[in-house]
C-alpha cells in the first residue's frame, strides 16, 4: 500500500525555506504551526485530527497535513486557533496551496498556505466573535 | 518617390561585382565542417546549458510530480520531538474538545 520510502523527501534548501515560513508565521501571529508531509492513510481526516492532538498546545495550534500520493490536504485548527482563524479562512488558503500541489510546488505551496494563514490570524477578531467562542 | 531608392540600388550596385583581384583566394568550405558550425556547435551549446539549468533547479528524483506516488519518508515540520511515533503509539491527549476543532478538507 506505501510505497517503499526513497532517502529525504526535500534537499535542505527547501527544509529551511518551510522551517522559514512557519518561524515567521509564528512571529507574525501567535498561534503555532506545523506542517506534516507524507501518507495519511485511508482516514486522513481522523489522522490529520489525531497528529493534532498529539501536539504541545493544541488549542493554539494550526496543522497542515499533506498527503502527496493521495493527493490529500488537511488543515486543523485547534478551538483557540479557530476563533483567529475562521474555518472560510482556512478553506481560502486551501485553495492557493492545492492549486500550487497541483502544479507540483511542494514547498511553494506549503509556504504560501501556513504565510496565509497567519497573515488571517493577525488580523483582530471582532469582539462580539470572540465573545460568542468564549 | 521611387527615385530615392533607385539612386541607391545603383549605388549599391558595385557590392555585387566580384571581388578584387588582389584579394586572396577564399579557401573552399567543405559541406561537412559547414554543417558543424552551423549545427553542431550550436546544439552542443545548448546541451551544455541545458545540463546546467537542470543541475542547478536542484530537481531531480526528490521533485514532486502530481499523480506519481511520493516515495519519501514522511516529514514533521514542527511536531513532537518523538515525531509520528507519538502519534501512532499513544492516545490523543485532547479529543474531548474536538468538536470546537476546526479547519479544512480537499485534494488536489
Amino acid at each position: 500500500m506505501v510505497p517503499v520510502a526513497a532517502g529525504e523527501a526535500f534537499t535542505s534548501a527547501e527544509r529551511f525555506e518551510i522551517d522559514k515560513a512557519i518561524r515567521n508565521a509564528e512571529t507574525l501571529c501567535r498561534l503555532e504551526f506545523s506542517v506534516y508531509v507524507g501518507s495519511s492513510g485511508q482516514e486522513s481526516r481522523a489522522f490529520a485530527e489525531r497528529l493534532h492532538a498529539t501536539l504541545v498546545a493544541p488549542a493554539r495550534s494550526v496543522l497542515i497535513v499533506v498527503d502527496p500520493s493521495a493527493r490529500v490536504l488537511e488543515v486543523v485548527t485547534g478551538a483557540e486557533a479557530r476563533a483567529l482563524v475562521s474555518d472560510s479562512d482556512v478553506a481560502l488558503a486551501g485553495v492557493s496551496m492545492r492549486s500550487a500541489f497541483a502544479a507540483g510546488d511542494l514547498v511553494g505551496g506549503i509556504t504560501v498556505g501556513v504565510q496565509r494563514l497567519a497573515e488571517h490570524a493577525r488580523r483582530p477578531a471582532i469582539m462580539h466573535e470572540t465573545n460568542q467562542t468564549n | 518617390m521611387l527615385t530615392p531608392g533607385l539612386l541607391l540600388l545603383a549605388a549599391a550596385g558595385p557590392a555585387l561585382a566580384v571581388p578584387p583581384t588582389g584579394w586572396e583566394e577564399a579557401p573552399s568550405v567543405s559541406p561537412l565542417s559547414f554543417l558543424l558550425i552551423i549545427l553542431l556547435i550550436p546544439a552542443g551549446l545548448f546541451a551544455v546549458i541545458a545540463l546546467l539549468a537542470s543541475l542547478a533547479s536542484g530537481g531531480g528524483e526528490g521533485a514532486y510530480r502530481p499523480g506519481l506516488p511520493w516515495g519519501h519518508e514522511p516529514e514533521w515540520f514542527g511536531g513532537p520531538r518523538d515525531g509520528l511515533e507519538s502519534a501512532t503509539d499513544e492516545q490523543p491527549r485532547e479529543l474531548a474538545g474536538s468538536e470546537r476543532r476546526g479547519g479544512t478538507s480537499g485534494s488536489w
